[in-house]
């Protein structure tokens, strides 16, 4: 067993519990999915994340990002800092947005999801960044 | 340290050609960036100070540290190698150990041979066999106590001990143990 990363993810589970952030990662392009893949494997391991993959929002929302399949798109996940563990990044939202749109639409909406964490209303849960690789994507 | 196993990165280089492409471009850019970044960051080093040790502008610096730039030069990389005061290793090696190390799975690196030389494709690897080994890893085998063995009069108080090469163990027994 090798050593624990540095830094570790969770995804937020709805109050029907649904794990709804998962969900959208496990259904995205097998390309983005695997260059979104690779991309939390490094940042797990470094020390600070700086732009141009991950970025502060509005506070306290921040999001990674990697390119889309689209042109001029990228996917982003938005996300905060867990209050409540040490090194770990909580993902709220995940969307495919044109490059230079702020998707104030997105923001509101994970937002709106970590009011309702703190209100108790939502969970979490620990995400896992491999969760499709050895079976589903064969035939994609 | 790594959030990818073994298994996960065996089903991506065995889904395509393309696919194995991009596992090692993907990982390539990134690695290079965040490795650059972060030792720039030791160092406390600014990009614009770390340009002037390499001879290059703070603009080339900062394309490097991108994720997404993805278009160096070994040249380059040699220069910010000397000015960081670090080694630079460019290789070529068989699927098998790129999938060891991006998992942080421990393999042996026997360093230069015709092998090494002469890299194994993918499809060289999946005909060999290599793939379906787990786990390769040194086995330390110890000798009987010296009180059973027959010769313990003559290495008295020692355990004899060796290093054997390194063992693979099939994908369904290594699952079992």
């Amino acid at each position: 067993m090798g050593k624990p990363t540095l830094w570790t993810f969770a995804g937020y589970v709805t109050e029907a519990g649904r794990h709804i952030v998962q969900e959208w990662y496990d259904s995205l392009p097998i390309e983005e999915y695997e260059e979104l893949q690779d991309l939390l494997n490094h940042m797990a391991s470094a020390e600070k994340w700086t732009r141009p993959e991950f970025d502060k929002v509005t506070s306290p929302l921040h999001e990674v990002r990697v390119k889309a399949n689209i042109a001029n798109h990228e996917v982003r996940v938005y996300g905060v800092f867990n209050p409540d563990v040490r090194h770990q990044f909580l993902f709220l939202l995940g969307v495919t947005a044109k490059k230079k749109d702020k998707d104030k639409q997105g923001q509101d909406k994970a937002l709106a999801r970590l009011a309702l964490l703190k209100q108790r209303k939502a969970s979490t849960h620990e995400f896992v960044i491999e969760s499709r690789s050895a079976g589903s994507d064969s035939t994609q | 340290m790594s959030l990818l196993s073994k298994a996960g990165l065996l089903a991506r280089i065995r889904r395509n050609k393309e696919s194995r492409a991009r596992l090692v471009a993907s990982n390539l850019d990134k690695g290079i960036a965040f490795q650059i970044r972060a030792t720039r960051e030791k160092q406390t080093l600014t990009q614009a100070e770390l340009a002037i040790a390499a001879g290059m502008g703070q603009n080339n610096i900062s394309r490097l540290e991108r994720s997404d730039y993805g278009k160096y030069t070994i040249s380059s990389l040699k220069r910010i190698a000397d000015a960081l005061d670090v080694a630079l290793v460019v290789r070529f090696v068989p699927f098998g150990q790129y999938i060891d190390w991006l998992s942080a799975t421990p393999y042996l690196d026997e360093g230069l041979r015709p092998e090494a030389l002469a890299v194994p494709s993918f499809e060289d690897e999946e005909k060999s066999g290599k793939h379906e080994a787990q786990i390769r890893y040194f086995a330390l085998h110890l000798t009987l106590p010296v009180a059973a063995s027959p010769n313990h009069s003559e290495v008295s108080g020692v355990y004899q001990s060796r290093f054997v090469a390194p063992v693979s163990i099939p994908a369904q027994e290594s699952q079992v143990a």
